[in-house]
């Protein structure tokens, strides 16, 4: 069985200190462009965490029986399974967000999380640990996303999760709605991730 | 099955490559763009491996949904299949090189297997489907959306080795001012907006 | 058997594939019909907001309150007053974006003075640039409007395009004007 110390290393660790978007430039691609908006970052977080949770335990179970040589083949299979299945889902329970998300749902097969995450742990990990080691590197993800679509909602619409927060009627900031907003707030969280962690250790090096 | 847009091909073609590129506006194939382009050579060679496999494999994901999908009734596994399509062609593309071009396979060999996940050439497959396009109009959206990460990450490349040589504040180094560098592109790829007439 | 053998690696794959075709398979299955109801709500739901009738009664009981006509090929939705009278007409429009087609509806007054509101159910603009054309402030700046015979929309005139995506802007008030001039055509045989 997993034990609570360890759990909380495995969230710690792969949150904050191997976070996939931040430390190791990783998955950025299918999501940032419907970082304009809380509530469609946050149904896409969901659908990250629920493919890479159940795929990376499903890679896990099967990892004895997976033949090497068609090993790609096999995960992007499963993964696309899972991501088809959650497609299914939204579009029969949350029609609105299905819609304004778009293509941009499948694209969550080719995040590079979910491959990294099977390739680097669930291969030769245990199912459950591999399941929450997926969780987490899914919840870390999110965590950013929904930081950037904050950012991005908050001064480009004066909303928060669609609740018109602009009270003094400011003029927003249509920049922020546009493509390019979400790549400066990403730069920006790096640089202050890695002046933090450069403060710490010193002379530090980053990671990836 | 929804009739293509009247959308002219060369609009497509010179809309994908700059006011709606791939990665600039579509955040499509960050991963590798980011990761691989320190450096102007590498960078260009893995652009025009992208290119050459995003107009191939648009090409045959047209034919496979519009021939056997829609015929059978399996669009809602057109992601799997999709993928599939890409997977294998990068593998014959590979093979087919290294018999018969060999010099080539030297420049891009190494990028082939990269490609299959990259973001790009899956969501350009998937945009044409929603988009309905037909054959002429998926032809130039593939070359144009390839045409278009090759040139962005080509000039990202080439910024990037005039910076290294520089000072940069402190944490500032690497991938952030890649990220703020890559915002300020696309800020000017949208200034390209506006310059192509529709009806 | 052997793990790393050619059979061994196409059967594997072989019965993988089909085991999670068949879940995928049954899912699509059992939720069609919910995804089908989905979609002609989307379509019922742009039509009430174009007519400006948010009322959830309307849309509970859509058929006995919006009565849909057919002219020719073209559909209407048509809202009627107690007294018989038409109240207001919606029409589909149809066209095409930067990127692909743009389907939605128009809403008018009856005697088809003024524009009551603009609705989309389809477009594939990119998100952040053209796709903005689906944000309620731009879509709120056509209702209302005063419709001229003879005299297309144009951006300025309280009308603001979106910011780095004139393409798309353009192609919707195109769009607008073009789906505007067949209604007008259409006033005499509906309101004779």
């Amino acid at each position: 069985m997993i034990s609570g110390a360890q759990l909380k290393a495995l969230a710690k660790r792969n949150i904050w200190d191997e976070n996939q978007v931040l430390r190791q430039i990783l998955g950025i691609c299918s999501m940032l462009a419907v970082t304009n908006l809380l509530s469609n970052s946050l149904v896409m977080g969901i659908g990250l965490i629920f493919t890479v949770s159940l795929s990376s335990w499903t890679i896990s179970l099967l990892r004895q029986w997976i033949p090497h040589r068609v090993r790609m083949i096999v995960q992007t299979l499963i993964i696309a399974s899972y991501v088809i299945f959650f497609d299914i889902i939204i579009k029969a329970n949350l029609p609105e967000i299905s819609r304004s998300l778009g293509p941009y749902v499948g694209l969550i097969i080719t995040n590079c999380i979910i491959m990294g995450r099977a390739e680097a742990f669930a291969q030769s990990n245990p199912p459950l640990l591999s399941l929450l080691d997926g969780f987490f590197a899914g919840v870390g993800y999110t965590v950013v996303l929904v930081a950037v679509a904050f950012i991005r909602e908050l001064l480009g619409f004066g909303t928060i999760f669609g609740f018109n927060v602009n009270f003094l009627a400011l003029e927003t900031w249509t920049l922020m709605v546009m493509p390019p907003a979400a790549f400066f707030i990403i730069g920006v969280f790096i640089w202050i991730l890695n002046i933090r962690s450069q403060g710490k250790v010193s002379g530090g090096g980053r990671n990836g | 099955m929804a009739e293509a847009p009247a959308i002219s091909p060369i609009v497509i073609l010179l809309a994908s490559v700059f006011t709606s590129n791939m990665v600039l506006s579509n955040f499509l194939g960050m991963c590798s763009f980011i990761s691989i382009s320190s450096e102007y050579k590498t960078a260009s060679g893995l652009g025009a491996a992208v290119a050459m496999v995003t107009t191939i494999t648009t090409v045959l994901n047209w034919l496979v949904y519009r021939l056997i999908m829609v015929p059978l009734g399996l669009e809602y596994l057109r992601y799997i299949i999709f993928i599939v399509v890409i997977a294998a062609t990068v593998q014959i593309i590979e093979m087919a090189l290294d018999r018969y071009f060999p010099e080539l396979h030297m420049k891009l060999g190494v990028f082939l297997p990269l490609i299959t996940v990259n973001c790009a050439i899956f969501g350009v497959s998937l945009f044409m489907v929603i988009r309905s396009y037909n054959f002429v109009q998926a032809l130039f959206f593939g070359l144009g959306s390839g045409l278009g990460w090759w040139l962005a990450i080509s000039a990202l490349a080439a910024i990037r080795m005039k910076i290294a040589k520089n000072k940069l504040l402190r944490g500032l180094d690497g991938p952030a001012i890649t990220f703020i560098i890559t915002g300020i592109m696309a800020l000017a790829f949208v200034g390209f907006s506006g310059i192509f007439v529709i009806q | 058997m052997n793990k790393d053998g050619h059979l061994y690696s196409i059967v594997f794959t072989f019965f993988l594939t089909a085991f999670f075709t068949a879940i995928l398979a049954v899912t699509q299955a059992v939720y069609l019909q919910v995804i089908t109801a989905n979609e002609a709500d989307v379509h019922r739901r742009a039509i009430l907001k174009v007519l400006n009738v948010p009322d959830d009664s309307f849309f509970q009981d859509f058929a006995a309150n919006v009565s849909q006509q057919f002219l020719g090929e073209s559909a209407v939705y048509v809202i009627y007053n107690p007294d018989g009278t038409p109240q207001s007409y919606a029409f589909p429009m149809n066209g095409q974006g930067l990127w692909g087609a743009i389907k939605g509806y128009i809403g008018v007054s009856a005697d088809f003075s003024e524009l009551l509101g603009l609705e989309f159910v389809e477009q594939n603009e990119t998100p952040g640039l053209g796709g903005r054309i689906d944000e309620e402030w731009f879509k709120a700046q056509f209702s209302g409007i005063r419709i001229t015979p003879g005299q297309p929309l144009v951006y300025g005139e309280g009308i603001d395009a979106v910011t780095g995506a004139t393409s798309s802007s353009n192609a919707v008030l195109g769009l607008l004007n073009n789906t505007l001039e067949e209604v007008l055509a259409l006033q005499e045989v509906l309101s004779p």
